[in-house]
């Protein structure tokens, strides 16, 4: 009798968390969408001639030139060197796009990044639409190391939106703000750490 | 001739039974606070930034790929759970409805359906156990695919704590665990309270038996 009581007040305890739980999930603004897959595989096929080297000069020609094109995710990475280098040239036609939290981007990102926080998409799309569509290169980052936000922000970018950006000018700077930030180049805020 | 053997006074017998029954909601209540307080406290991290958690929930990987659905329902639970499973440990919380209000039958009118400590503490024991099993078995998967040693394997487990080093994080979990089973095992009347009775409440020694002459 004893342990069947028991059984019920973990039963009802556990129907009454769950209750709270989500009640208090679909009434927060930074709650989680329930239903929706955060985590979709990323297995991207290369568009055709990823890593070749096409004439001309243009920051699109040389990207295309990298080494290293096309790993198992499928979208062209690009290196601390060259992030570098096209943040320092303020090209309009180079858009930052930083996938990450408002927290860690108000801290600290790479200057003249736009920020995409992959899991409320609902606040950024519209920003990130009107610089990146007329953008020649798109360069998405995020921590850096294990974190794959900036895979997945290139996914959703190429695939679920209305006016999907086009997949080969998409680059993912796998370094993130770690990597850039140990190199010790320009972040803003002024002297901010990630 | 040998000296009569003094009779048993019934009342040794009884304060014996008091004094370990109160050691044992001594045990219960610090068990109750310990457990209660760190649950709280691991709780407020996880409801902060439900995001984060769920990356860490997703990083152990126990889940099919497109059970998006589960995954994130334990990302939302979990830490209410957590904080609603402390609450109640520590305030030793008890809420009953009356059967009749449910209009449950005989048989099921029995058991009493509510919310109480010993279901609660079970509901947080199995989620401990589940915990530091998924953490043991993440922990091998580290050790065998990239060969680092036991000793050395360290990760955010999810525990609200930052990359912890794991094996001190399994100790941790076993003694948690003791402490949820020893409260859910609890007998004690004292089990139920945040403080201890009255002495007046004790269990008071039978009077003594009238001798015959």
């Amino acid at each position: 009798m004893r342990a069947r009581q028991t059984i019920v007040e973990a039963v009802v305890f556990l129907v009454l968390a769950c209750v709270v739980g989500f009640a208090f999930n679909s009434q927060r603004s930074d709650g989680l969408e329930i239903t929706r897959d955060y985590f979709p595989p990323v297995n991207k096929v290369p568009a055709d001639g990823a890593g070749a080297a096409p004439a001309g000069g243009s920051v699109r020609d040389r990207l295309a030139r990298l080494e290293g094109a096309a790993p198992d995710h499928g979208f062209r990475v690009v290196s601390l060197q060259d992030t570098f280098d096209y943040c320092e040239q303020a090209d309009s036609s180079i858009v930052f796009i930083d996938a990450r939290d408002d927290a860690h981007f108000q801290k600290c990102h790479i200057p003249n990044a736009i920020q995409f926080d992959y899991y409320h998409p609902e606040r950024y799309i519209d920003q990130v639409c009107d610089f990146a569509l007329d953008a020649e290169v798109v360069i998405i980052y995020c921590n850096g190391g294990a974190c794959e936000d900036s895979l997945l922000t290139a996914r959703y970018l190429t695939e679920e939106i209305d006016d999907p950006l086009a997949s080969d000018i998409v680059y993912v700077f796998e370094g993130g703000i770690q990597a850039w930030y140990h190199a010790d180049y320009e972040c803003e805020p002024e002297d901010c750490e990630p | 001739m040998n000296a009569p053997t003094p009779e048993p006074v019934a009342g040794d017998a009884s304060a014996e039974t008091a004094r370990r029954s109160t050691a044992w909601s001594v045990a219960v209540l610090a068990a109750r606070l310990i457990v209660g307080g760190l649950l709280i406290y691991v709780s407020i991290g996880k409801l902060r930034d439900p995001v984060a958690f769920l990356k860490v929930v997703k990083l152990y990987e126990l889940l099919p790929v497109h059970w998006n659905v589960l995954l994130n329902s334990i990302a939302v639970i979990v830490p209410w759970v957590e904080l609603l499973g402390g609450i109640i440990l520590i305030l030793g919380l008890k809420l009953c409805v009356s059967a009749s209000v449910l209009r449950l039958s005989e048989h099921t009118r029995a058991v009493t359906p509510g919310i109480g400590l010993r279901g609660t503490a079970l509901v947080i024991l199995l989620m401990l156990v589940g915990f530091t099993a998924a953490i043991g078995l993440r922990t091998w998967r580290i050790v065998q695919t990239e060969g680092t040693p036991v000793m050395e394997v360290e990760f955010e487990c999810g525990c609200g704590t930052g990359v912890d080093i794991i094996w001190i994080k399994l100790l941790e979990n076993g003694g948690l665990i003791l402490l949820s089973l020893l409260i859910v095992l609890s007998r004690s009347y004292g089990s139920g309270r945040l403080f201890l009775p009255p002495a007046s409440q004790l269990p008071q020694p039978p009077p003594p038996a009238a001798k015959n002459h």
